[in-house]
C-alpha cells in the first residue's frame, strides 16, 4: 500500500486474568477507508475498541496512528492527535445541555487551567462564541439543532446516539470511531444513521465501525475485520467477508458453514 | 459564496456579580451598626468558604469534608507568618495561600485518583489532625486561647471597623469574580463533565486527574482566603475555626443556596448568617435546625434557593435555542 495507514494495529494481544481475550489481532486503516469490526458477543470487540482509544492498556502488541506510536498513551491524549469515539452505553453529560455536550467536544482547543484562561480572556469570548456556532452547526447536521438548549433526559436513546457522534465530531477528528452507533435504535433512526455516516464517508471521513447488526455494516463498510473469541478470523470487502467459511461457521455455526460448501 | 457574520454569543451576564457586589459595597453606608457589619463580614467570609466546595463538590463532583481545616490553616498561617517572621500584612497574605496551596496538593496528589468517597474520608480524618495540633500544641498555635491577629493598619493607623469591611469585601469580591468567571467558561464545562461522567470526559481530551487536583487545591486556597477573612475581621484564631460546626455551617449554606449554582454560596450564607438571629431563642438547638434544613432542601428542593432562581437548564436552554433561531435568521437575510 503507498499510502500510510492512519491507524496500525499491530500484533494486539490482551489478557484478563486467565483469559486471553485477544489473541494477536493487527488490522490497519487507510485514510479516507470505512472499517467495520464485527463478532459474536464476547469475540472481543470492545476490548479492543478500548486498548484503541486508551481506556486500557493492551498486555502486548502495539497500537500507531498517524505514524506515532501510541500504545500505552493515556486516554486524554487521544482527541488532541485526531481521534475521537463514542460509547456503546451513550456517555453523555447529564448535568449539562446538549449544547454544552458538543461543546466538550471543542475542550482540548480551549485555554487549560484558570491562568491560561484568565492570560487569554481577551480572545476567550470570541472563541466560546465561535465554538457554539460550530456546536449548533454540528447539531443542525445530526438534525437536533431545536434540541440545543434541552437536558440530556428530554432525549430519545436514538437523539443521544447522535449528540455522542456530534460531540465526536466536533473535536474535527480525523478517525472517527463508533462502539455500536445502531444499538437500540428502531429502523427509521437506523436508517437516519445510516445516511449520515455515508455522508461523512463522502467527506472523507476516516471510521472504524463496531457493530453487531450486519445488514448495517455492509451497507457501511469498505472493509470488515470479522473477530471470534479474541482472534482476527477475516479481514476484507463485505463480500469477502461473507464468504469466508470461518465467518459464517462463527456467526452461524460449523455445520451451516459446510452446508454452504 | 462568503461565510455569514454570526452575531456574538450571548452568554450569561457577570451583571448580578456587580450586583452582589454594589450591594455589599453599600451596607455599610446603610447600616450603621457595628453589628450588622459584623454579620455582613461573616456572610461574605462563608461565602467565599462555600464558593470554593462549590466549585469542588457542585462542579467537579468532588467531596473534600476537610474545608474547615483549609479555612483554620489559612487563618493560622496568616497571623504566624506576621508574628513569627515579621512578614507584613500583603507578604503574609499571599504566603499562607502558598502554604495552603501546598498543604491541599500533598493531600490531593495520592487521593484524587480513588473513588470520591475516599476524598471525603480522607480531607474530614485531616480536619480532624488538624484541629488536633490547633488544640494541642500549645506552644505553638495558643492551644484552645489561640494567637492573635495583628489589626490591619493603613499609614501607621488601625484601620476602623469599615476599612476591615471594605477589605474583606475586596477579598470577596476577587473570590467572587474567579467562580463565577469558572463558571461560565469552558472550565465550568469541563468540571461538570468530570463530576458527570469521567471516561468520557477522558475521551474528549480532559485530562481529569489535573482537573480534580487544580481544583481541590483552589477550592482550599478560597477556604484559606475565608479563613483570613474571618481573621482580619475577628483579630483572633484559634481551634474553633476546623470544629465540626463550620461543616455543618458550610453544607447547610451549600444545600440551602443551591449546589452547583452560580449564587447559591451567597444566597446559603445570607440565610445562614440571619437564620440564627431570627431563632435566637433556639441557641442550643442551632445545629439540630440545620440538619433539619439540609435534610428539608435535600428532599423538596436539590438545587436549593439559587436553583429555584436560575432555574438551572432555563438560561442555558433560553440561551441556546435562541443561538440557533438566530443563526437560521440571519442564514435567511444572508440568502435573500
Ligand atoms: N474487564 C474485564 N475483565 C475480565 N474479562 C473481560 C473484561 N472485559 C471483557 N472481558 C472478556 O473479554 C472477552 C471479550 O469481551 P468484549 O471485548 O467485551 O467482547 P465484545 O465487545 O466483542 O462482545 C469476553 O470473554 C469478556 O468476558
Ligand atoms: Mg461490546
Amino acid at each position: 500500500m503507498s499510502v500510510p495507514p492512519i491507524l496500525k494495529v499491530d500484533g494486539l494481544y490482551k489478557r484478563f486474568g486467565g483469559l486471553i481475550a485477544i489473541n494477536n489481532v493487527s488490522f490497519e486503516i487507510a485514510p479516507g477507508e470505512v472499517k467495520g469490526l464485527i463478532g459474536p458477543n464476547g469475540a472481543g470487540k470492545s476490548t479492543t475498541f478500548d486498548m484503541i482509544t486508551g481506556v486500557r492498556p493492551p498486555t502486548s502488541g502495539d497500537i500507531w496512528f498517524k505514524a506515532g506510536r501510541i500504545t500505552n498513551q493515556p486516554a486524554h491524549t487521544r482527541s488532541p492527535l485526531g481521534m475521537a469515539r463514542t460509547f456503546q452505553i451513550v456517555r453523555l453529560f447529564r448535568g449539562l445541555s446538549v449544547l454544552d455536550n458538543v461543546l466538550m467536544g471543542l475542550q482540548p482547543k480551549f485555554p487549560d487551567g484558570l491562568f491560561a484562561s484568565l492570560a487569554r480572556l481577551g480572545s476567550l469570548r470570541k472563541q466560546e462564541s465561535e465554538s457554539r456556532d460550530k456546536a449548533i452547526q454540528l447539531l443542525e447536521f445530526v438534525g437536533l439543532a431545536d434540541r440545543a438548549g434541552h437536558p440530556i433526559e428530554a432525549l430519545t436513546l436514538g437523539q443521544a446516539r447522535l449528540v455522542d457522534i456530534a460531540r465526536a465530531l466536533a473535536s474535527e477528528p480525523q478517525l472517527l470511531m463508533l462502539d455500536e452507533p445502531a444499538a437500540g435504535l428502531n429502523d427509521a433512526e437506523t436508517r437516519n444513521l445510516g445516511n449520515m455516516l455515508a455522508i461523512l464517508k463522502d467527506r472523507g471521513m476516516t471510521m472504524l465501525l463496531v457493530e453487531h447488526d450486519l445488514d448495517f455494516i455492509m451497507k457501511a463498510c469498505d472493509t470488515i475485520v470479522v473477530m471470534d473469541h479474541g482472534v482476527k478470523i477475516a479481514d476484507g470487502s463485505p463480500a469477502e467477508v461473507c464468504r469466508n467459511r470461518d465467518v459464517i461457521a462463527a456467526y452461524i455455526g460449523r455445520r451451516a458453514a459446510d452446508a454452504e460448501h | 459564496m462568503s461565510k455569514p457574520t454570526l452575531p456574538a454569543a450571548p452568554t450569561p451576564t457577570i451583571l448580578p456579580v456587580f450586583v452582589f457586589l454594589a450591594i455589599g459595597a453599600l451596607i455599610p453606608l446603610v447600616l450603621e451598626s457595628g453589628f450588622y457589619i459584623r454579620l455582613a463580614m461573616l456572610v461574605w467570609t462563608y461565602a467565599v468558604l462555600c464558593m470554593g466546595f462549590n466549585l469542588l463538590y457542585g462542579f467537579a463532583g468532588q467531596i473534600s469534608l476537610g474545608q474547615p481545616a483549609f479555612y483554620s490553616l489559612g487563618a493560622y498561617a496568616y497571623a504566624m507568618l506576621q508574628i513569627k517572621l515579621g512578614w507584613s500584612p500583603a507578604v503574609a497574605l499571599g504566603g499562607s495561600l502558598a502554604f495552603v496551596a501546598v498543604v491541599s496538593l500533598l493531600i490531593g496528589l495520592p487521593l484524587l485518583r480513588l473513588r470520591t468517597h475516599y476524598l471525603a474520608m480522607a480531607t474530614l480524618a485531616f480536619m480532624l489532625v488538624e484541629n488536633g495540633v490547633a488544640n494541642r500544641w500549645i506552644d505553638f498555635t495558643g492551644g484552645q486561647s489561640g494567637v492573635e491577629v495583628p489589626a490591619l493598619k493603613w499609614a501607621g493607623e488601625e484601620i476602623g471597623r469599615t476599612g476591615i469591611y471594605y477589605t474583606v469585601l475586596g477579598l470577596a469580591a476577587v473570590v467572587l469574580l474567579l467562580h463565577d468567571f469558572l463558571i461560565r467558561s469552558h472550565l465550568g464545562r469541563g468540571m461538570q463533565a468530570i463530576r458527570d461522567d469521567e471516561t468520557a470526559a477522558q475521551a474528549l481530551g480532559v485530562r481529569v486527574d489535573l482537573y480534580k487536583l487544580r481544583v481541590l487545591v483552589l477550592s482550599s486556597v478560597m477556604a484559606a482566603i475565608a479563613g483570613i477573612c474571618f481573621g482580619i475581621t475577628s483579630l483572633r484564631v484559634d481551634p474553633s475555626l476546623s470544629e465540626f460546626h463550620v461543616l455543618v455551617s458550610l453544607l447547610t449554606i451549600v444545600v440551602m443556596g443551591g449546589l452547583g449554582t452560580r449564587f447559591g454560596p451567597i444566597i446559603g450564607s445570607v440565610i445562614v448568617v440571619a437564620l440564627p438571629q431570627v431563632l435566637t431563642g433556639f441557641g442550643r438547638f442551632e445545629t439540630a435546625i440545620y440538619g433539619a434544613c439540609i435534610l428539608v432542601f435535600l428532599i423538596f428542593l436539590p438545587h436549593g434557593l439559587s436553583g429555584l432562581v436560575e432555574r438551572k437548564f432555563q438560561w442555558r436552554a433560553d440561551r441556546a435555542t435562541a443561538d440557533a433561531k438566530r443563526r437560521k435568521q440571519v442564514l435567511k437575510e444572508e440568502v435573500s
